[in-house]
């Protein structure tokens, strides 16, 4: 009996669900460091607390792929995002620099990531 | 209108017989459960020109009280204690007019609210502000409501109108004080066909809350406020017990229905509606940026049909409801006050809840008296989800019951007694009519009990007194 009540309720009322709508953001990340050719790798430290791919309202943090060969992608909620992190950048000659990205690391300065695909140009710069 | 009469009279034949009293006779009829049961919801307005009872006047002070060992649901709290005053009139102004008004006025005590600061929280969950402390909650609520409907020739017409206000606070930290009002209209018009009437009705209402919680502990708050948006989650960024613990809801919404309902006693009835209804959530001090959008749809549909006989009278209605809640949840930008216009959406949240119940009434009379039986039984099942994480929730039930009655004529005096027992509940509940004068005094306690899982369960009691004329 349950069960038909139910599925007649569902049946005869359900006309008026919204279709579904995309919620994400795929990221295409550019990553160069001025003066230095593309490295082969650029590895975020994720023991930092002050690295951060976090969405501005909900706090919600993603974790940085591996950046290689000065491009990555990752998919996220549509949102304002703050990017901050510090990363070993790993060279074709295997020389290693430490880089930073700090374009974007507060609210007033979170970039928007609202449409379906977004690119992000990070100029990282190399720490002493 | 005369047959709805007839009707009455047929039904109050043993009563007439022992009370000359119109008014103990029309209270007789209407407590017999075939003519108390709701078989018509109050779709449209036209129904009033239905009503078989030609004149009522109640005034009623009423106690209510509820006491759980542990929240059935936590965000309207473990217990109650509330005082109500009640007043309702109801007059047929003859040439196929009629008219209605109520007032009501309640004061009491929602114990250990939590998990919600808001209020009406079953209108606005779960896009509500709500923080881990909570406590007892004052509440004081008015409402005023008016009806007036109408025939020319075999057209009839009806309008609706009601006010709600109501106000909530705390005396401890956190401190909310919650301030809501609730305007509806509807207007309904219809025909009289034959043996039946048909209506259709449009109706809008209006919806306002401002929230402020506060803390006044020297020592620093004891808690956050949290902006919920539904299964756990919130909008951690207004988090805190500082900035953002003021807010406004707006909301507005309308309605449509048609109804199909008989002019007499006996008949089959059937009725839609359609309610759709949306509001907002601001932050009035970041220059009332809305931030979250809630919006309920909901659809139902009853068929009853009822069967009014001198000795035995049965009658069922089967009752379908549908409601559809999504929530929207604004994408703010990095400074809070600067982005009123142009803010994306997301729909983040979503809930389903189909509901149905299927209640039938059998009555016979013998003597003076109406023994009656009211078999019940219902289902629901409930989905809500993150459509973003993907969160869900899910539960559904069904329940059953079945209500014997007893109401009889003693002397003048009306009485009735009604025991309920179901699926994880029992209910006794009784009411005496004494005749006062030109009017009549009553009096109606009852007392429940009812479970919902191992070791949790609850007592529920109200007794009302007044006069009806």
């Amino acid at each position: 009996m349950k069960k038909i009540l139910l599925i007649i309720a569902v049946i005869v009322l359900s006309g008026c669900e919204k279709s579904s709508q995309n919620l994400g953001c795929l990221v295409t990340l550019n990553v160069s460091i001025p003066g230095h050719e593309a490295p082969v790798s650029i590895t975020a430290d994720q023991s930092l607390e002050g690295t951060m791919f976090r969405n501005i309202n909900s706090l919600e943090n993603y974790d940085i792929p591996v950046i290689t060969g000065g491009t990555a992608q990752l998919q996220v909620l549509k949102g304002i995002y703050m990017i901050a992190f510090d990363a070993d950048a790993v060279f074709a000659d295997g020389s290693r620099l430490r880089v930073r990205s700090a374009e974007y690391n507060s609210p007033e300065k979170a970039v928007r990531l609202t449409d379906g695909n977004c690119t992000v140009t990070l100029k990282l710069i190399v720490l002493q | 209108m005369k047959r709805v009469i007839i009707s009455l009279l047929a039904l109050g034949f043993a009563a007439c017989a022992y009370c000359q009293d119109s008014l103990q006779l029309q209270i007789f009829n209407r407590l017999q459960p075939i003519m108390a049961r709701t078989f018509t919801p109050s779709y449209t307005d036209v129904a009033l020109l239905h009503t078989p009872w030609l004149q009522s006047t109640t005034v009623e002070a009423k106690y209510d009280w509820r006491n759980e060992n542990q929240a059935e649901i936590q965000e309207l709290g473990n217990g109650l204690s509330q005082g109500r005053f009640l007043a309702n009139s109801l007059k047929h102004l003859g040439q196929g007019r009629a008219v209605e008004g109520s007032v009501s006025y309640l004061r009491g005590v929602k114990k250990n609210v939590y998990m919600n600061t808001s209020s009406d929280w079953e209108l606005l969950q779960p896009y509500v502000i709500a923080d881990t402390v909570g406590g007892n909650l004052q509440t004081e609520q008015y409402t005023f409501a008016g009806r007036y409907a109408g025939r020319i020739g075999s057209w009839e017409y009806g309008f609706y109108g009601s006010y709600r206000a109501l106000h909530e606070y705390r005396q401890t930290d956190p401190r909310p004080r919650n301030i809501s009002s609730d305007l509806g209209v509807r207007a309904s018009a219809g025909r009289s066909l034959g043996s039946h009437s048909i209506s259709v009705s449009v109706a809008y209402r209006r919806y306002h809350q401002l929230q402020a919680v506060s803390f006044m502990n020297p020592r620093g708050a004891n808690t956050s406020e949290f902006h919920l948006t539904g299964l756990g989650t919130h909008y951690a960024r207004l988090a805190g017990s500082g900035s953002f613990t003021n807010l406004r809801f707006r909301g507005k919404g309308f309605s449509v229905a048609a109804l199909f309902l008989p002019k007499a006693a006996s008949g089959f009835s059937a009725g839609v509606q359609y309610d759709w209804f949306k509001s907002t959530r601001h932050l009035p001090n970041q220059n009332e940026v809305p931030y979250s959008e809630l919006l309920t749809q909901t659809a139902s549909a009853f068929a009853a049909y009822r069967k009014v006989l001198d000795k035995f009278s049965y009658g069922a209605v089967l009752s379908l409801e549908y409601e559809l809640r999504e929530g929207s949840e604004a994408i703010l930008p990095s400074i809070i006050s600067s982005g009123v216009e142009d803010i994306p959406y997301l729909t983040l949240y979503r809930s389903k809840l189909p509901q149905a119940r299927l209640e039938g009434v059998l009555q016979l009379r013998a003597g003076k008296a109406v023994w009656s039986l009211e078999p019940m039984v219902a289902a629901y099942s409930s989905e809500a989800r993150r459509l973003d994480s993907g969160k869900k929730a899910k539960t559904d039930d069904v329940s059953y019951g079945l209500t014997a009655g007893w109401t009889a004529m003693l002397g003048k005096a009306t009485t009735q007694l009604k025991f309920y027992a179901g699926k994880r509940a029992i209910s006794l509940s009784a009411l005496a009519h004494f005749p006062a004068g030109r009017m009549s005094a009553f009096i109606r306690p009852s007392a429940g009990y009812h479970t919902w899982g191992s070791g949790l369960h609850g007592w529920t009691g109200n007794i009302g007194a007044g006069i009806e004329f």
